[in-house]
């Protein structure tokens, strides 16, 4: 068990350092550096940057260092928590995600449950009672969910909001709390908001799930230990939910290793379309104005959540599965 | 065991069928079973694969899967001597066959690997069979668990109870199948291939543990087996199934002594003997099972049978019928098709 | 007593029934067929796929008008629904107002008056496949004078006046074509990748194994969209094309990777492949004759199911602005168009690419699983 969680704990590691790398490469694709755009910007307002003050203020940042230098500098000023500037906003760029880092984590836990709370039961009832006419719709009603990407749904449901019942659905909070400091009751007010993006987000995952329950219960049902059970006298309901229904949930739980991703990163384009206070919004503006410090920024920690998400899962899976606690294959 | 006076059997099966129903057609995977089960002696059933003797003993615990399913015939239980209920009337789902399976009827499953579940304990899999059928909390249940592992021979019972199936080597894993299977002290246990996914040493020691076992709790056995050295050393009575039907039964020494029907004789001539030639040829019976949706008309043994009688095996259907004491066949060498049987001439009076 | 002679041991064999001999002379693609045919959803799918991908290939006959061609007075006119009477096809015509408020002109549905649209009509000169030059169209407004009161506007136009429906099919054109050249890309780097994998194993193995969870667990959209926006700013749209086919394939051939090793790693066990080296096969020979047949089907399955994501992707990234970008037309270009909500709830018309964009991903998905089903004929 020890060596299972050491690799999973290595993996992520190594994981984080890559999505790490991968930010830092984005941070720097666009043409021109840091400075440049403070040039630009500088010209902008009127004001002249001359060519001693750049190459300074180069020096400064250490962007006339080689590349893998200026990694290591910036690795090393994430570790103590500074994360540079965002440009556009002259602020440092931790202060600009503020709560929104905190609030994406809220929307994916609760698209994730409900993802869960939904496709368990779907599933298992598929399974059991296969081609049934309610297996027939939740198959139906699973494969539009997969058909419609999560920005059009929400878009969708923006627009009937809008046309039929003239309330937007979109953001997280009523006005009255947007700006106000956390207490109670705006908790309960995120609350009574967060269904519509949950469902929105976590609509196509539910779809998958429900598929990859059902197949794997399916599979299940048929094996000897389900007919052992039904040997033991025991009653239907029981023989199912206690036996291959347990033995599924493995797979299933192990989804999580992808849902996770998919969800933080459907969760970007969704909260740009329903207005969230989120990541996503700040991302989009952040690389529309090529204001790449905060882009990156927001990229790796975004990886970074997830990456320990799935760690999460993995550790979730071990205590589920006794043959991976007890170190056999 | 000595051969007793036939009192009235704990268990009668007379014609059964049950068949599976796909899309591709019709599976008759038993049709027209007929044999009984006494208390304190042991039924060996005989086949080849695919001739239907785990459907039929799934049959009477009414656990055959989807798409099977029985349409004809009886399994009367006689629990006591005043009650007879007949099995296949039951609803499979109900409480009664629930109460039966494991509490009056137990199973005991080829493949101890996979008919235990992966990911709860020995342990819990036991108590949750003793307490399905008896009154005792969960401390109750897992001590008498302990009893019944010590009682199948498993080492160090307490430790093992809070381990996983695939902790187990395979002979202790079997052990405690029969431990969860006797758990509630039943009348019947079937052993459906009990030996087959073992090695012969520790095949051995479970076919004495049953043996053991039987002598302790007077419980009959239906052991299902395609290996006749194991019908000779465990079995009091033999049936022998071939492509659904019972083609012959009896008493274990009339069987091997004296086979009647065609494939018994095949079949024991087939067991590689000590005494046979060096480098002789190994007899085997000719042709191969016939497919399930193309069942042979008539004697469903007349395309491989030696004595085969044109005009008559693959025309009629012959039925099971006593032709010793307590010896029945099921061939048309021991018995006339029924169209055949001599008309009484009636005298042909002035009138008619 | 049984005469002698008819004791006499004879032997039948079973008869074999036509239905079987069929199965057993059969070859694999013959059954991987007759397997694929019993899948509705994946036959209804494999003919929706084929006339998408006809539409791309011919979209200039399908449009009736000029997909670029803006018009600031044509903006946000409704959709024109076809009547299909006796005579033939028709539209109602539109007249025209100048409205008091904003003294623009505003285009009003009339419906006494009556436009024929007849089949094969003349409209704008092209070139078939690049090649032919024509002018026929599938259907339009025949006549010279095409002024806004008597042209033909199946869908509406949007805000620049340009009409949707012929936008809408020239939209096919590259959102579908993305989605092969992505999947070409993945297929090269998956095969090699995953063949690699699973045939050598050992370190080469593990580490590939390790790349595969890697780009797996890192959530994609935030890097999608950090690589697309930098892609610059004046680039061509060919190299736009390029550069957002490239950017797809970096993740998603991590799937068919894992099927390729998948796939590899249960063949090389297969005794048929022991077999084959037994009889003196060459490595070669084993691959080409012996594996490639067994997974070819799997390929091409999970291939199929990997173009789903790519449309979405795709449509997302354009829908923000971040992908492919006007001039160029797909279906999330498009739909950019309807992104302000109150603009879609005045003229819903807009959002119209949603539909086949929903179609092609449920069309790939059930093709996509009815190709999996056939790919193993001898399976359960």
């Amino acid at each position: 068990m020890a060596a299972y969680i050491a690799r999973r704990l290595l993996l992520a590691a190594v994981t984080i350092v890559a999505v790490s790398i991968l930010s830092f490469l984005i941070i720097h694709l666009p043409p021109g550096d840091y400075v440049t755009s403070y040039i630009a910007q500088m010209a902008a307002q009127g004001g002249r940057v001359s060519a001693e003050e750049a190459q300074n203020l180069r020096i400064q940042y250490g962007l006339d260092q080689p590349v893998y230098i200026q990694y290591l500098r910036w690795m090393g000023m994430i570790v103590h928590g500074n994360f540079g500037m965002a440009m556009e906003y002259q602020l440092p760029v931790a202060q600009v995600i503020g709560d929104r880092l905190w609030l994406t984590i809220a929307v994916s836990i609760a698209a994730l449950l409900f993802t869960w709370a939904i496709s368990l039961p779907i599933g298992i009832y598929s399974a059991v009672r296969q081609n049934s006419m309610l297996d027939y719709v939740f198959t139906f009603v699973g494969f539009i969910g997969l058909a419609i990407p999560n920005f059009l749904l929400a878009l969708l449901v923006l627009y009937f909001g809008f046309k039929y019942f003239n309330t937007n659905v979109g953001g997280l909070f009523s006005a009255a709390y947007a700006d106000a400091p956390w207490s109670w009751a705006k908790f309960q007010d995120m609350l009574a908001h967060l269904p519509v993006p949950a469902v929105v987000l976590g609509l196509a995952a539910t779809a998958g799930q429900i598929r990859i329950m059902r197949a794997n219960l399916l599979d299940e049902k048929r094996k000897p230990y389900v007919v052992t059970a039904r040997a033991k006298g025991l009653p239907e309901y029981r023989v199912i939910l206690k036996y291959p229904v347990r033995v599924a949930l493995n797979p299933f739980a192990s989804t999580i290793g992808y849902t996770l991703p998919y969800i933080v990163s459907g969760s970007v384009i969704v909260s740009i379309v329903l207005s969230l206070p989120t990541v996503g919004p700040l991302l989009y503006s952040a690389l529309v104005a090529l204001d790449m410090f905060l882009a990156g920024t927001i990229i790796l920690l975004l990886g970074t959540l997830t990456v320990i998400g799935t760690l999460l899962s993995d550790l979730l899976l071990m205590w589920l599965d006794p043959r991976i606690r007890l170190e056999n294959r | 065991m000595e051969y007793e006076v036939s009192d009235t059997p704990l268990l009668s099966v007379r014609d059964l069928k049950t068949y599976f129903f796909s899309d591709e057609g019709v599976i008759k995977a038993v049709d027209g079973a007929s044999f009984e089960v006494h208390a304190g002696r042991t039924l060996g059933i005989v086949g080849e694969s695919g001739c239907g003797k785990s459907v039929t003993a799934r049959s009477i615990l009414r656990i055959v899967e989807e798409p099977g399913r029985i349409v004809g015939g009886e399994i009367v239980l006689r629990q006591r001597a005043s009650s007879e209920l007949d099995l296949a009337k039951l609803n499979p789902n109900g409480r009664h066959i629930r109460s039966i399976r494991t509490g009056v009827i137990a199973y005991v499953f080829q493949e101890p690997m996979t008919s235990f579940s992966p990911v709860h304990t020995i342990g819990n899999q036991i108590v949750e069979a003793l307490r399905t059928h008896r009154k005792l909390n969960n401390r109750e249940a897992h001590e008498r668990g302990i009893d019944l592992l010590q009682r199948v021979g498993i080492p160090r019972p307490r430790e093992r109870m809070d381990e996983f199936p695939f902790q187990l080597s395979g002979g202790l894993r079997q052990r405690a199948m029969i431990a969860m299977a006797l758990s509630c002290d039943p009348q019947l246990l079937i052993a459906d291939e009990p030996t087959t996914a073992l090695d012969v040493t520790t095949q051995a020691q479970i076919l004495d543990l049953l043996w053991d076992l039987q002598e302790q709790n007077g419980m009959a056995i239906m052991l299902i087996t395609h290996n006749l050295g194991v019908v000779a050393e465990m079995a009091d009575d033999v049936v022998v199934m071939y492509l659904g039907r019972v083609v012959e039964q009896g008493p274990v020494e009339d069987i091997f002594y004296s086979p009647k029907h065609p494939y018994t004789r095949l079949l024991l001539q087939s067991i590689p003997s000590v005494h046979s030639v060096p480098r002789a040829k190994l007899p085997t019976i000719s042709g191969s099972i016939p497919h399930p949706y193309n069942r042979p008309q008539g004697c469903p043994f007349h395309p491989r049978c030696p004595s085969f009688m044109r005009g008559v095996c693959e025309a009629h259907e012959p039925e099971l019928l006593l032709v010793t004491d307590h010896q029945s066949v099921s061939c048309f060498l021991y018995q006339l098709p029924v169209e055949e049987a001599p008309v009484l001439q009636r005298e042909v009076l002035p009138g008619d | 007593m049984i005469p002698a002679e008819l004791l006499t041991p004879q032997v039948h064999e079973p008869e074999v029934t036509e239905a079987e001999e069929r199965i057993s002379v059969a070859t694999q693609w013959q059954l991987m067929w007759w397997r694929f045919r019993k899948h509705k959803p994946a036959l209804v799918s494999a003919v929706v796929v084929i006339l998408l991908y006809l539409t791309a290939a011919g979209a200039e006959f399908l449009a009736y008008a000029d997909p670029l061609a803006s018009d600031a007075q044509r903006g946000l006119i409704s959709p024109q629904p076809l009547h299909v009477s006796l005579g033939g096809l028709s539209v109602n015509g539109l007249t025209g107002q100048r409205d008091p408020q904003t003294f623009k002109r505003v285009y009003v549905e009339d419906p006494t008056v009556n436009i024929p649209v007849s089949v094969f009509a003349q409209g704008f000169p092209y070139k078939l496949f690049g090649l032919i030059p024509m002018d026929r169209h599938l259907i339009g407004v025949s006549g010279g004078n095409r002024t806004a009161e008597t042209t033909l506007f199946l869908l509406g136009t949007d805000q620049q006046g340009r009409d949707q429906f012929s936008r809408l099919v020239f939209a096919t054109r590259i959102s579908l074509l993305i989605g092969l050249a992505s999947v070409a890309i993945s297929l090269v780097l998956g095969v090699l990748l995953g063949g690699l994998s699973g045939y050598i194993g050992g370190t080469v193995d593990t580490l590939i194994q390790r790349l595969i969870e890697i780009l797996r667990s890192i959530p994609t959209i935030p890097l999608w969209m950090g690589l697309a926006a930098s892609v610059p700013k004046d680039w061509t749209i060919e190299q736009v094309f390029f550069a957002m086919t490239l950017i797809f394939s970096l993740f998603s051939w991590t799937e068919l990777a894992r099927v390729v090793r998948g796939r590899f790693l249960s063949l090389r066990e297969e005794d048929f492949v022991m077999a084959a080296e037994l009889v003196g096969c060459s490595r070669l020979r084993i691959i080409f004759r012996h594996l490639v047949p067994s997974f070819l089907s799997h390929i091409i399955a999970a291939t199929t199911l990997a173009l789903p994501a790519i449309v979405i992707f795709e449509t997302s990234l354009s829908f923000l602005g971040l992908g492919m970008r006007p001039p160029a037309i797909s279906w999330g270009v498009m739909l950019q168009e309807a992104s302000n909500v109150q603009t879609a709830a005045i003229s819903p018309w807009l959002l119209w690419p949603a539909v086949p964009v929903i179609v092609a991903i449920l069309a790939f998905n059930f093709l996509g699983d009815g190709l999996r089903d056939a790919a193993d004929p001898y399976g359960v």
